[in-house]
């Protein structure tokens, strides 16, 4: 899952940005309102982290101007202003969510998920595809019964996939969402991943989870009986 | 419980009762004159017809066919009534309806009768004329000496007495009835005239922290209420200034508090989750947060202290050039990196009575705003003067066009800051208000303007050699300064010509006496 930070206070936005790493997110982040609009309306991230009072842009005018272009990505508005006034603003704006600073570090990573969830149309933190268990909370995997030794990588990887089990992914949607910044773009780091999951996933049951479809993507779904 | 209304209903009412009492009884007493004058008219006509038919005859008295044309005196009739008596008191005459009862002798003369009311003997009540006169005697005894006689002639008053009782009756009536009717209106009349006050009072009885915004319209008011709605109006206008002021900074200190904790306690966080992620970096950043919040607070703890005016001061003679020299060295790197155009004037003999740690915190905040907010390559003059025992000190930078003249008194509000974010992590938005705060307790005044060449402008004055700031003044011909009020600054703000500080274009500072310029890190 990719998420992306607006935040001006450096440290802040260190700590988010290592926090989010840590839980297997790819995070992009920013202190100005203007860069912020500008990343959020030209990648693809599932979760948006934003300031209100930004240099640049305000996270309101930030907020509103995603909204405009109908940007359906869930926002998450992590501000000072904890006032009544202030929340309901945020949230008349479009935000999805509202953190007041300080916050609990656990409860910004349990609200990203619960977020990125939502993305997918998911409520639990547990996925079933098939033999394929996946505890989103626990970052655990599982196949027939049998827990797997996976990366924080591949199960950001996993975590996608299963997300959108059924459908095709694009090698370039796995980017977006999976690899930040920090990626060196047009590698064949996506492949590698792929194989390397395949790999392990069958290493219990040989039956095959991730599909190739030539000249599209990958689809995860339980094999057909 | 005290009413206007009801003291207003209370003396309206009574004046009217007694207004229109006495104008009844004005009425009753003027029509019973008038009725009793009638009478008294028609009785002396009586008795001067009985006089005229009473005649001398040589030595006896005559009253000729008095019952032929007087019936009233009939025994039948009986409304009238007379007496007639010779000068001895004899009884001389008496009509047939007063039989043996008697009138009482009082008499006036034919001009000036008396008159007097009397009950008779049968319990009726007469109004009685009593005259002396002499009759006419006849031709043939005009030498027999004239006899003076007394005539008494009365009538009854029941006609009179019932005329007065019906106008009684009626007066009295109407006075009830006026009575009835002031009640019922007096109180309805005072309601629709104290309306605009009572709709004053209820729209003010109904204003609270959430309603300050509430304005009377003063052009519909009666011309009484105006001036009251206008203070009112007025009054609120402060009041919600005053309150926006407070939630802005309660607001703001909140939220300048809650991003430091947020960056201790997610720094905090992080290395306890992860303690792998944990180095020397991270104390290091904890630490700066920390020392930035110990500054913001002793900052605040500075300005509540200069708010009841307990700022510890200890005046000394101070040099001005020494410190703003030491001060300028800390913000010579950023000014180089950026390329400002940094200018000072300031004469080496400027000696002020100030507490020089306050003093050097005042230069600091006043040099680091212009260091951090002059657009790059922008220009910085410092310059000073003295005049009279007044001294002068202007700081002034050039600042981008996001800058407005309507920003100007906000400049000196705690927390305010032109830019919304506070990604300028050592600027708290407390500089500005400590240096008003500094100049508050020295008694100096400050002043902020912005010229039309962008040049912000930050003016101080005060007596450069007591603690009085009542001569102190400042000096800017045609232009329109801020001055933020100061608790204890005594003189108002007015230009002084004589000042040649005053007139100095800020442009030509760059030409000012090298020798006199302590610092020019550009």
């Amino acid at each position: 899952m990719r998420v992306l930070v607006v935040e001006d206070s450096s440290v802040l936005q260190n700590v988010i940005v290592t926090a989010l790493r840590k839980s297997g997110f790819a995070v992009d982040a920013t202190g100005d309102g203007l860069e912020g609009l500008w990343m959020a309306t030209n990648n693809s991230y599932d979760v948006i982290l934003l300031d209100i009072m930004l240099p640049g842009m305000s996270g309101l005018e930030v907020l509103g101007q995603l909204r405009a272009k109908q940007l359906a990505t869930h926002i998450l508005l992590l501000t000072a202003k904890g006032s009544l006034h202030d929340r309901v603003t945020g949230l008349d704006h479009g935000a999805d969510d509202y953190l007041i600073k300080p916050f609990a570090l656990e409860e910004l990573l349990a609200r990203v998920h619960a977020l990125c969830r939502r993305s997918y149309g998911n409520k639990t933190a547990q996925l079933l595809i098939g033999d394929l268990q996946i505890d989103l909370q626990g970052k655990k995997v599982s196949r027939a019964g049998q827990p797997l030794e996976i990366t924080a990588r591949e199960f950001a990887l996993l975590e996608y996939l299963a997300q959108r089990a059924g459908q095709v992914v694009t090698r370039s949607e796995i980017e977006a969402h999976i690899y930040d910044e920090q990626v060196e773009p047009m590698s064949n780091v996506v492949d590698a991943a792929i194989y390397a999951l395949r790999k392990k996933l069958c290493s219990v049951n040989p039956a095959p989870l991730i599909h190739t479809r030539r000249g599209l993507g990958y689809v995860l779904e339980a094999p057909h009986a | 419980m005290n009413s206007i209304r009801r003291q207003l209903t209370r003396l309206l009412l009574w004046a009217i009762l007694l207004s229109v009492g006495g104008g009844l009884l004005a009425v009753y007493f003027a029509a019973q004159a008038a009725l009793e004058s009638e009478f008294d008219r028609a009785l002396l006509t009586k008795a001067h017809a009985l006089s005229s038919l009473t005649w001398q005859n040589a030595d006896r008295v005559v009253v000729a066919q008095w019952d032929r044309y007087l019936h009233g005196f009939d025994t039948d009739v009986a409304t009238d009534f007379f007496q007639m008596w010779l000068e001895n008191g004899a009884d001389q005459e008496r009509s047939a309806s007063l039989a043996k009862q008697e009138l009482p002798q009082r008499f006036g003369t034919v001009e000036k009768p008396a008159y007097f009311n009397h009950t008779l003997a049968n319990g009726q009540s007469v109004r009685v004329v009593g005259y002396v006169f002499s009759p006419r005697q006849t031709n043939n005894f005009s030498n027999f000496a004239p006899i003076r006689l007394r005539l008494g002639v009365a009538s009854l008053r029941l006609t009179l007495d019932n005329t007065l009782f019906i106008l009684r009756i009626g007066l009295f009536s109407c006075g009830v009835l006026l009575t009835v009717l002031m009640l019922l209106i007096v109180p309805r009349v005072l309601e629709h005239g104290l309306r605009p006050l009572d709709d004053l009072a209820g729209k003010t009885a109904f204003i609270t922290v959430k309603s300050l915004g509430t304005r009377f319209k003063v052009d519909n008011m009666p011309e009484e209420l105006r001036p009251i709605a206008s203070q009112l109006n007025d009054l609120l206008r402060r009041l919600e200034e005053s309150f926006e002021r407070e939630e802005q900074f309660s607001a703001n200190l909140a939220h300048e508090l809650r991003t430091p904790l947020a960056e201790m306690r997610g720094l905090i966080e992080l290395g306890l989750k992860w303690p792998e992620s944990r180095n020397p970096a991270t104390e290091q950043e904890l630490l700066g947060v920390l020392q930035h919040t110990e500054g913001m607070v002793n900052r605040l703890l500075d300005l509540a202290q200069s708010d009841y005016g307990q700022l510890p001061i200890v005046r000394k003679s101070l040099h001005v050039q020494p410190v703003f020299a030491s001060v300028w060295r800390r913000f010579a790197g950023k000014s180089r990196s950026r390329r400002l155009k940094v200018k000072f004037g300031i004469p080496p003999d400027l000696a002020i009575e100030a507490d020089a740690v306050l003093f050097r915190n005042l230069v600091v905040n006043l040099l680091d705003n212009a260091a951090e907010y002059t657009p790059r390559e922008g220009d910085i003059f410092v310059h000073a003067s003295q005049e009279t025992g007044n001294f002068c000190l202007r700081v002034c930078n050039t600042v981008d066009q996001s800058f407005k003249r309507e920003d100007l008194p906000k400049l000196f509000d705690r927390f305010w800051r032109q830019e919304t974010a506070r990604t300028r992590s050592h600027h708290t938005g407390l500089g500005l208000s400590f240096v008003l705060a500094v100049a508050n307790a020295h008694g100096w005044t400050v002043s902020a303007d912005l010229d039309a060449n962008r040049l912000l402008q930050l003016q101080l004055v005060g007596r450069s050699d007591s603690s009085q700031a009542g001569s102190a003044r400042v000096p800017a011909p045609g232009s329109e300064v801020f001055a933020p009020a100061l608790a204890n600054a005594a003189a108002p703000l007015a230009a002084d010509p004589s000042s040649q500080a005053a007139g100095q274009d800020l442009s030509t500072l760059g030409e000012t006496d090298p020798q006199r310029m302590t610092a020019n890190p550009t």
